[in-house]
């Protein structure tokens, strides 16, 4: 049986994001900054982008979600949030059933501001509680303690919203008890939503430099699988669905924002470093965007022509390899011959697919059924093995070489 | 003729040395003298004319050039510099280059005194009574010591030390005694220009404008322009001279070549094999007279699969193997079809290094991708109903059952080495199943020792082997010498419980469970892990004598990935994508290229 997705490929979302931190910790790789800001003057700036980029945009029904991502949100003065959401909403369309999320980090947070920031329209936290372990947070260069993570997430469930809790595992040295810790006093706070990383050594970030330098060693993978298995064991025993690589939720409130991305859904990035993905009928000619970085530079551009950092117009080959690269991430899958029809191509993709479709089924990694297909509870550890594979044939099919009308306009 | 340049004034000759002994620098040092090279042009090390040699640092095509030079006696000389390669692989190439030749140096350096690869090319230039005259080398240096360099050549090579020259070829040093001492001291050469055309081949290669073009020494008679030759080897073909010239170093144009003068020809002779070194060319109305002494039929003693790495290259690779054969006559070529790799060619080589040096041309010179299969000798198998078959690939060997007799090749084996390391080498060749033949003692420290030995176990490290322990001072040559009747086996790999053929070799069965062990642990390391847990077997016929696994990697995903992250997320599974291209898929399991060749290295 078909899982349903909370949202669909034609819906549109709309991310904010909010550059700003207290601390940078070293593993993060979004974009923040510790530098001194002017709640209004960003929210003024958003406004700014909000009117010049979303009318570019076929809304329909308006957007599905909206986002505040960071940073850290939280930091953000309600006032101002409640501002932009209603700029929002009054001029640019917001799904009345829209789900808002606001990401918040623990040691920013309170009760009263839970509760400012739902008056504002928020109706969903995310909050970066990370691990409930004492030492894991000092090695995860965290502002906040163990205790502070679990006040967080009960002030958000008190003020009535969705809550989600990240938590970071997997990293050097560390073993099941101690996971199974932070795992245990997550699941005793009764989070709608748990999002389970494991710790990812990403360039450019204090960690990526130390584990060029060799004075950081990830976890090896075959330990990371194992704990994986049991984080994935015990949350799925809890009553939670494992719906993507490493996001756990009760069936039926899955992260709607989150999930848009995963199914190819266009969504409009605004703020600092905020990234863009704009559908083209057809896909080819798609455009992927990303905003300048830095919050001083964004800000002015805001003032001028909203100049991007980079501009990225999507080949049909491209567009079909990250729709696949997305798509086998969640159990809601994609449908192959629904993506066949949106490009086109007239049955060539699921021909051409058919072989490492059925290969990658004979291995148990890959569910199949008249062209949907998604990845089994095996496939969630070989992810990026299935979009390789699939991606690969790719470049043999003829039909992608053909121009398109929206090409030659 | 009497415009000719007399032939009193002509002298062939070449330098043997070491390498690093200072052979090129010499051979710049002496086109400077002679005014053939500016210093400016002589771009270190002219005479090496490939850039794969260049980079080896060896010489493995001849050339030859004519220089201008007016002795202290007053008179003008024609000499001629020729070039010789200097490996084991090429020995037979080296003698054709001395044949053209009436003397020698002998290049050594003033430090490191005679080693012994300069030995055996001593020996085939005494061989052919060249007139050896010794140069010590790099005197310039802090650490030369010329007077034990010259008693190390009276007892080592057995000619007087003490007529020596002291040179260096950096500073200039010694450059015109030497130049002097070629004139006076080697004799010219012997040859008569009324008799008819007797010219010897002393390399060949490929020229995409004009086809092949012959380096010869005119041993009697003269080659004319427009005139009509034919090879000694090649029947009823018959070719006009439309090109005859020398290097300068820069190729010259001339009418005519006379008897004792080197030079080049073109006669649009298509292929190399048509004009093979150490052959006679004749004139072609002449089927009389009798052809040089010497030549050797090439003979490819190893054989090895060439498959492209992409199916669909298989016709360009063709196309380059195509090319390649037209310059080296040493080279062929015939399509084989693996069923783990499809199709490719099994291709004959002289030995490992003639191998290495044809796949990195392919790979450098056409840009093909390759995968190489492990070299292989060809082997003798008597069937049960009689019939006799050479069998080059262990894939086509009958079944265990069918053979009577299984025999594998044999080559007579000089190694010439300081009677110090005499034991090691005697204990070298017993190891791989050796028969000592002979043993001779040249003066008080040298010892040329005769092995008969497989050649299977002479073609992987053999020369490596024998260079290691004798720190370099032994050197050797070998010839084919018949079959012998082996007890041999064909060790299969098997992988994930399919055979795959291309790992297949054939091994002497006191060997073979060694070998199989240590081929399972070798490939163990090289296949990286995969999805699933890969079985590694080594098998003779259905039984299994090892065995490894490649254990299952448990994980291959990337934790994290949402809206901002998708271009840079996509690059990096575009690089990944990239890295699995070098690897072929056998079955289900990914073999990266160098697995084919890790059955060589075995021993390490």
């Amino acid at each position: 049986m078909r899982p349903v997705p909370p949202v669909s490929t034609r819906d549109t979302g709309l991310y904010i994001h909010f550059p700003y931190c207290e601390k940078k910790c070293p593993y993060c790789d979004f974009n923040s900054h510790v530098v001194p800001h002017d709640d209004a003057a960003y929210a003024d700036a958003i406004l700014r982008e909000l009117d010049a980029r979303a009318p570019a945009h076929r809304l329909g029904v308006g957007f599905r979600t909206l986002y505040f991502g960071g940073g850290t949100p939280s930091l953000w003065d309600p006032k101002e949030v409640a501002r932009v959401i209603r700029t929002v909403r009054e001029g640019h369309g917001l799904h009345e059933s829209a789900e808002i999320t606001l990401e918040a980090n623990p040691g920013t947070v309170h009760t009263r501001l839970f509760e400012a920031f739902v008056e504002a329209g928020v109706n969903r936290f995310s909050i970066g509680a990370q691990s409930f372990v004492p030492d894991e947070l000092v090695q995860l260069g965290r502002i906040h303690g163990a205790a502070a993570g679990r006040e967080a997430v009960r002030a958000a469930r008190a003020s009535g919203a969705r809550v989600s809790l990240d938590l970071i595992y997997a990293q050097p040295g560390q073993r099941w008890s101690d996971v199974e810790r932070s795992v245990e006093t997550a699941l005793e706070l009764e989070p709608d939503h748990v999002s389970a990383y494991t710790l990812t050594v990403e360039p450019d970030t204090v960690l990526g430099r130390q584990h060029a330098e060799g004075r950081f060693i990830p976890m090896e993978d075959d330990e990371q699988a194992e704990l994986i298995e049991r984080v994935s064991a015990r949350l799925l025993a809890a009553g939670h669905r494992r719906y993507e690589v490493s996001s756990y939720a009760r069936e039926g409130i899955e992260a709607v924002h989150n999930t848009l991305y995963w199914v190819g859904g266009g969504y409009l990035g605004l703020g600092a470093g905020a990234h863009s993905y704009l559908p083209a009928p057809g896909l080819a000619g798609s455009r992927r965007r990303g905003n300048l970085k830095s919050p001083a530079l964004y800000l002015d551009s805001t003032r001028a022509k909203h100049t991007p950092a980079f501009e990225e117009d999507l080949s049909l080959e491209i567009a079909l390899q990250d729709r696949l690269m997305m798509g086998v991430r969640t159990i809601f899958g994609l449908d192959l011959r629904a993506l066949d029809e949106e490009a086109g191509l007239g049955g060539e993709l699921v021909s051409g697919l058919g072989a490492e479709v059925a290969d990658l089924e004979h291995q148990g990694l890959l569910l199949h059924q008249d062209g949907w297909i998604a990845p089994t509870v095996r496939g969630f550890y070989f992810v990026d093995l299935l979009a390789r594979r699939l991606a690969a044939p790719l470049r043999e099919m003829r039909e992608l070489d053909r121009p398109r009308s929206p090409v030659l306009e | 003729m009497s415009t000719d340049f007399p032939i009193e004034r002509i002298r062939n000759f070449s330098i043997i040395a070491h390498i690093d002994h200072g052979k090129s620098t010499l051979a710049d040092r002496i086109l400077e003298k002679t005014g053939a090279l500016s210093a400016r042009e002589s771009e270190a090390q002219f005479l090496d004319k490939m850039d794969l040699e260049r980079e080896r640092g060896i010489t493995i095509k001849a050339q030859a050039v004519r220089l201008p030079y007016r002795a202290k006696d007053g008179q003008d000389y024609q000499l001629n510099l020729i070039d010789t390669p200097g490996h084991v692989d090429f020995t037979y190439e080296v003698s054709r280059s001395l044949a053209a030749c009436e003397g020698a140096l002998l290049v050594v350096d003033a430090a490191q005194g005679v080693e012994a690869q300069t030995l055996a090319n001593v020996y085939l230039a005494v061989d052919q009574n060249l007139e050896i005259v010794p140069v010590i080398n790099k005197i310039d240096l802090p650490s030369a010591r010329p007077d034990e360099i010259r008693a190390e050549i009276t007892e080592l090579v057995g000619i007087d030390g003490d007529t020596a020259i002291l040179a260096s070829a950096k500073t200039g040093v010694g450059i015109e005694e030497i130049l002097e001492a070629v004139v006076t001291r080697m004799p010219p050469p012997p040859g008569n220009r009324e008799a008819p055309l007797q010219a010897l081949v002393i390399d060949s290669w490929f020229d995409p404008y004009r086809g092949v073009i012959c380096l010869v020494k005119v041993v009697h008679g003269v080659m004319k322009l427009k005139a009509e030759i034919r090879f000694g080897r090649t029947e009823g073909k018959e070719f006009e001279l439309l090109e005859l010239g020398c290097f300068t170093p820069h190729a010259t144009k001339l009418d005519r070549l006379v008897a004792g003068q080197v030079g080049f020809f073109a006669a649009s002779v298509k292929e190399v094999r048509d004009a093979q070194v150490g052959d006679t060319v004749f004139s072609a109305s002449d089927h009389k007279t009798p052809a040089l002494p010497g030549f050797r039929k090439i003979q490819a003693m190893v054989y090895a699969g060439f498959f492209p790495i992409i199916s669909a290259d298989y016709e360009a690779l063709r196309d380059s193997l195509e090319k390649l054969r037209l310059n080296d006559a040493a080279f062929s070529f015939e399509p084989e079809t693996s069923q783990a790799l499809g199709f490719g060619f099994r291709c004959g080589f002289l030995g490992l290094l003639h191998m290495q040096i044809a796949q990195e041309r392919l790979e450098r010179e056409f840009n093909a991708s390759l995968i190489t299969t492990s070299p292989t000798a060809v082997y003798r198998v008597t069937t049960t109903d009689g019939t006799v078959k050479m069998v080059d690939n262990p894939t086509h060997l009958p079944p265990p059952d069918k053979i009577e007799l299984f025999e594998e090749p044999v080559v007579r084996v000089r190694i010439h080495t300081p009677s110090e390391y005499v034991g090691a080498v005697i204990q070298l060749c017993e190891d791989r199943r050796g028969v000592q033949e002979n043993m001779e003692y040249h003066g008080t420290n040298r010892v040329m020792i005769t092995y008969k030995l497989p050649l299977p176990e002479i073609i992987y490290d053999f020369f490596d082997r024998l260079k290691t322990m004798s720190r370099g001072y032994a050197s050797m040559d070998y010839e084919l010498a018949g079959y012998a009747d082996a007890k041999l086996v064909r060790l299969d790999v098997l992988l994930n419980g399919e055979g795959v053929d291309a790992l297949s070799i054939i091994v002497h069965k006191d060997r073979a469970y060694e070998r199989g062990k240590s081929l399972t642990e070798k490939l163990r390391k090289i296949i990286p892990r995969q999805q699933f847990d890969v079985a590694i077997q080594a098998a003779i016929g259905s039984r299994i004598i090892s065995r490894e696994t490649v254990k299952a990697y448990r994980k291959d995903v990337t934790a994290k990935c949402y809206g901002g992250d998708i271009s840079r997320k996509r690059k990096l599974l575009d690089r990944q994508k990239e890295g699995k291209k070098r690897m072929k898929q056998v079955g289900r399991v990914e073999i990266p290229q160098e697995a084919f060749l890790s059955v060589l290295k075995v021993d390490e």
